[in-house]
């Protein structure tokens, strides 16, 4: 009996050392063992961590490169912005060679040292990336180094059915207001939450008085019928009729239209919530030459214009401005990126 | 003497070995790591009951809780109301060459993913679906549905639950020799008497069993109340489960998971010493 308690100690502290080292398990990876170097010793991987089918993992994405450079491309996928955090805090540094994350979190890697200062020289599309959103604080350290490329960016304002409301809307009220008890979805994402309450309560939303706050969203959790946090989660009772409006990304109101069920997207009168992605390679990459040129690639028009095309996708809009000459019409309209100057506010992270 | 007792450990190797592997080894995992703060599992850090007091600080956990087993206990209730007329029809009923096929029948929806048993009972739910459009010819509005509210969560919850109660009673009602109730009937016993006198002390065992494959599910369940539930579906299992995946609190959520377990314990302890009543009636 002593044994087998002795036994059964052991096995209690072993197994947690051992779940130490190999990550938290949170982050929900789906790893490739990083194929080894084969016969000829030259073809190499590169490890890129994105969410699952956010452009990057296309074959129009991963295909002309692994031919232009003679590697092989492989993806690590993450399902929330902390776990790609902790995927980088836990072993992932040394392993991965570029990584995706949103504004905001570059922020809170850039505190704990997680990514390498770029060299702009080595950018060739930076010249040419949006002016606004290319060298914001948040993505510079303090010496005023680079830490992120920005690669797409979007936003989350109103969607509305325009058959079943009287006349056009365009202020985030229409949320609050009772006459649509029981037809409204809310993006169930607390940054983006408290930032719409923020703006329609009429609070400074990137510092705003939380207690406000949370009566203003109580008030609209009895106007709402659901809350949803991916596109299914919002397309399936949108197109059945069960809500008629809601907050929503621009990237879901894009692909419902694509899919031929009719969704109005507005910027309201009160301001939207903007994000930005942007590529950065995380300290001790071990194929830096290879994640710089994977960065080149993933900002060039080429591409850039592929994956803004390609409509049932859910793209959001390119950060390259080239693109949008490039662009046809009928995309650009898809995408919203006419609109999107006017908004009377905007809060990005 | 002492190869003997060799023999007799490893004997006992396999069980006790599952059970320690698969049992009491997650289990002081669980407890060890409701222990420690924030999602860094590891054992650098000091334990501590940080996450427990925080729970209960929230204020989140009471109501949940109660929530669930709220919902545990109507949704076994109901199953257990539906499942023995059920259960006894097709066993005492039905005749036995139709049996096998109705019991086949009941089981073939376990054939099909849970996941999309609850979508395909969302659709049935949903505004101007087969249920709103069949209302619909009574006068009801069929764009207003009952999907996104508690009594979805419950429908739903009920279609997965039931057959769990209808198979453990059918397999012990079946095995009732009919003799006993012919007997209890001719000498004068009512219908309602025979139930409770003879078949509910007989059935009492699958009964117990029954309500425990009901009953602790359910009250964990939070896939059908986050997909099915709206702003208001929110049990236990939600909050543990976005601590876990949300806001990546581990520790917090195995406080929770061991919270939910001694409460799930009690209560079934105390449902055992209720059913070991209702058996110790038996004549």
């Amino acid at each position: 009996m002593k044994k087998l308690l002795a036994l059964f100690l052991v096995l209690v502290l072993v197994f947690p050392i051992l779940g130490c080292q190999s990550g938290t398990g949170s982050a929900e990876t789906t790893e490739v063992e990083p194929e080894q170097t084969e016969a000829t010793g030259e073809r190499r991987t590169l490890t890129v961590a994105n969410w699952q089918g956010y452009g990057s993992d296309a074959e129009y994405a991963v295909k002309p490169f692994e031919e232009k450079y003679n590697c092989k491309v492989v993806h690590q996928y993450f399902d929330s912005e902390e776990a790609l955090l902790n995927m980088l805090r836990t072993g992932g540094l040394g392993k991965i060679d570029v990584v995706l994350p949103n504004m905001a979190y570059v922020a809170t890697g850039k505190r704990e040292n997680l990514f390498s200062p770029l060299d702009k020289t080595k950018l060739e599309n930076f010249g040419d990336l949006k002016e606004n959103i290319r060298e914001l604080p948040d993505v510079l350290d303090e010496d005023g180094n680079l830490l992120g490329v920005a690669w797409t960016w979007g936003s989350t304002a109103l969607g509305y059915n325009p058959d079943a409301v009287s006349e056009p809307i365009n202020s985030w009220a229409a949320l609050w207001d009772p006459a649509n008890k029981g037809k409204v979805a809310y993006f169930d994402d607390h940054l983006t939450a408290i930032m719409i309450a923020a703006l329609y309560s009429g609070q400074d939303p990137e510092n705003p008085d939380l207690n406000v706050i949370k009566d203003v969203l109580l008030q609209l959790k009895d106007n709402t019928r659901l809350f949803w946090s991916s596109y299914d989660s919002f397309a399936k009772p949108y197109a059945a009729g069960e809500i008629t409006m809601g907050s929503v990304w621009s990237g879901a109101a894009t692909q419902l239209n694509a899919e031929g069920v009719k969704i109005e997207y507005v910027y309201p009168v009160e301001g939207a919530v903007v994000w930005t992605d942007y590529w950065c390679i995380p300290v001790n990459a071990p194929n830096e030459d290879l994640a710089y040129a994977w960065i080149n690639w993933m900002t060039s028009v080429e591409f850039q214009s592929e994956y803004a095309s390609d409509l049932a996708a859910q793209p959001p809009i390119p950060a390259n401005t080239k693109v949008y000459e490039v662009l046809s019409p009928e995309v650009r309209a898809a995408l919203y990126i006419e609109d999107i100057e006017n908004i009377p506010k905007k809060v990005a992270f | 003497m002492t190869k003997s007792r060799i023999k007799t450990w490893l004997l006992m190797l396999p069980g006790a070995g599952t059970l320690l592997s698969l049992v009491l080894l997650p289990l002081s995992l669980l407890l060890l790591f409701s222990l420690v703060t924030g999602n860094q599992i590891s054992l650098s850090g000091a334990l501590s009951f940080k996450n427990y007091l925080n729970i209960f600080e929230q204020g989140l956990f009471g109501p949940l809780m109660w929530k669930s087993i709220r919902m545990g206990l109507l949704v076994t209730a109901s199953s257990i109301l539906i499942g023995y007329p059920v259960a006894y029809g097709l066993a005492k009923v039905v005749k036995p060459r139709w049996r096998n096929f109705l019991v086949v029948m009941i089981i073939i929806p376990f054939f099909t993913s849970q996941l999309l048993l609850i979508y395909s009972l969302m659709v049935m739910l949903q505004s101007q679906g087969p249920v709103m459009t069949f209302l619909a010819l009574f006068g009801l509005d069929p764009t207003r549905s009952i999907l996104y509210s508690n009594t979805a969560v419950y429908l739903i919850l009920l279609y997965q639950f039931l057959p769990y109660m209808v198979l453990s009673l059918y397999s012990s009602l079946v095995k009732i020799d009919d003799n006993i109730v012919f007997a209890a009937r001719s000498m004068g016993a009512s219908r309602i008497r025979v139930f409770i006198v003879i078949i509910l002390p007989l059935t009492a065992p699958a009964l117990f069993s029954g309500i425990i494959l009901v009953f602790i599910p359910v009250a964990g369940s939070f896939v059908e109340s986050n997909l099915a539930g709206g702003t208001k579906g929110m049990m236990i299992g939600s909050l543990i489960d976005s601590n876990f995946s949300v806001s990546l609190n581990m520790g917090r959520g195995c406080a929770l998971c061991v919270l939910f377990l001694l409460i799930m314990s009690v209560l079934t302890f105390a449902l055992q010493r209720a059913i070991r009543y209702l058996e110790g009636r038996r004549l």
